[in-house]
């Protein structure tokens, strides 16, 4: 019965985890969406332009990536299963 | 852990050990990174082999065009001082690219085990501690965590180490995650072929599972080698000073 | 953290990371040696190759405006001599050309005189011609005329006063 609301509660933090999907989502679709301004304005800088904003994306994930890692380790490697 | 659907339950495991040696878990990691190594070794002898100087052939092309690149982006993101980091930038490239690519064979990606990434992120820690305190002294790099007023100095010391965690934790979950939904996709689409019936020859993980494979290993992997060496240059890059670089 | 010889998914295991680190530091020595150190041999072999071309081909241009100058200071004084000979000839055949003139003229000058002369002697030997015929032509009329009356001898003496008259300018005047 234990486990049973452990693995409950933990599918359910793992669902909230994914929640912080959304703000990576928001704030790479606007840096991805200047990005294509800017070498609308100045195509020929596009080459800069895209590895910039790739690298800004990969810093924008981070909180995305951790909130994957926090759902994949209360899936997986679900720490509370140890402690009943 | 894993899953139960009927009588089946998805497993997502981490790394088998292999075997020990003294002490130390000889995991499947290791062992697809060896195989990794010998496969850029094999590469980059055979690249740099009978080069000639005046008559390049094609090979030498690529090995000079890789070379050039690197040093390129190094000289970019770290001045023209910092050359002697390339071939490192190069090593974790090509070991990180490799690493993810090996899950096209089916076989587990090197950079899927969150122990490689974060041996990865803490040599780049280490190298920018170390270009910190080349640059101020020992001294000047222990003042240096208490700017700009002393009450940030714990502020600093997590930013520090946010450092390599961020990065580890960005590539492995970048490839983990790819890990973890094709395997679920794999059992969902084994399920499906059970359920119509056709449990003998399940049809449908024949095609789509390569579609996804597309996007979760070769555009992640190149992507997540690309941003990792891209991170590292800046990070280590940023240690220096200003005026040190160009 | 073990599961049927299996880590956990999200494991931090030091085994893996101590060899990674090996691999990723053999991965390295190896590529800096046999990619990069090979490599950037040869590019500096052939920047070292380039630069020489380039100082050679300076050394070639600094050669080539040498002769550049030798050959203009050539053909500058090429083209002194050439006025040079062309003023020479232009005076040689001025020279020439009078000399042919002066030469043209004395010869028409010869002719002319020749000519003169011939005229002169034609005129003479018409003259003596005309002498002769006219003596004739008195003797036979003074035959006709003084037939028996004066001898042969006093005839002729006498014709022959005539006709020394009549050759005369006193004749001639007539």
């Amino acid at each position: 019965m234990e486990k049973a609301i452990v693995l409950a509660a933990s599918a359910i933090g793992a669902g909230l985890a994914a929640i912080a999907g959304i703000g990576p989502g928001i704030g790479e679709g606007f840096a991805v969406g200047k990005a294509c301004e800017a070498i609308g304005r100045q195509p020929e800088s596009s080459g800069a332009v895209t590895r910039t904003m790739f690298i800004g994306c990969a810093v924008a994930e981070s909180t995305g990536i951790y909130g994957l890692v926090i759902a994949l380790i209360l899936l997986f490697a679900n720490p509370f299963l140890g402690k009943l | 852990m894993g899953f139960k659907l009927g009588s089946e339950e998805v497993v997502v495991n981490g790394p088998k050990v292999a075997f020990k040696v003294f002490g130390l878990n000889v995991t499947e990691t290791v062992i697809l990174s060896w195989v990794v190594m010998a496969v850029i070794i094999g590469l980059v002898l055979f690249m740099t082999h009978n080069m000639s100087k005046d008559n390049p052939s094609k090979k030498q092309v690529v090995a000079e065009w890789i070379v050039e690149t690197v040093n390129g982006m190094v000289r970019d993101s770290m001045g023209s001082k910092n050359l002697v980091y390339a071939p490192y930038m190069a090593t974790i490239f090509s070991f990180s690219i490799f690493g993810s690519l090996i899950s096209v064979l089916g076989l587990r990606p090197v950079t899927g085990d969150f122990s490689t990434t974060l041996a990865w992120a803490l040599i780049t820690f280490f190298m920018i501690q170390y270009a910190k305190i080349k640059n101020d002294g020992i001294l000047g790099y222990f003042i240096g965590f208490s700017k700009p007023i002393a009450l940030l100095t714990p502020i600093n010391i997590i930013s520090e180490l946010a450092t390599p965690v961020s990065m580890s934790i960005r590539h492995f979950g970048n490839v983990a995650s790819g890990i973890v939904i094709t395997q679920l996709l794999y059992f969902a689409l084994t399920g499906l072929s059970h359920a119509i019936g056709l449990s003998v020859f399940p049809v449908f993980t024949i095609g789509i599972p390569a579609v996804l494979s597309v996007y979760f290993d070769l555009f992640t992997g190149f992507m997540q080698a690309f941003i990792f060496t891209m991170l590292t240059m800046a990070n280590v890059g940023a240690a220096y000073p200003e005026e040190e670089q160009n | 953290m073990y599961a049927n010889g299996f880590l956990s998914f999200l494991s931090i295991d030091y085994g893996t990371i101590i060899l990674v680190l090996i691999n990723t530091f053999i991965l390295f020595l190896v590529i800096k040696h046999f990619l990069f150190g090979r490599v950037n041999k040869i590019i500096e072999e052939r920047q070292a190759d380039v630069r020489k071309t380039y100082e050679e081909a300076d050394k070639s241009m600094v050669h080539a405006k040498e002769l550049e100058t030798n050959y203009n200071e050539l053909l500058s004084s090429a083209k002194d001599e050439s006025a040079e000979i062309v003023k020479n000839a232009t005076k040689k055949a001025q020279v020439r050309s009078d000399e042919i003139i002066s030469n043209a003229k004395a010869e028409a000058g010869s002719i002319i005189s020749r000519a003169n002369e011939e005229i002169a002697h034609e005129k003479q030997r018409a003259m003596s011609e005309m002498k002769n015929e006219i003596s004739s032509i008195a003797m036979m009329m003074a035959e006709k005329i003084i037939q028996k009356e004066i001898s042969q001898k006093d005839h002729e003496a006498l014709i022959n006063d005539f006709i020394e008259n009549v050759g005369d300018e006193a004749w001639q005047q007539k």
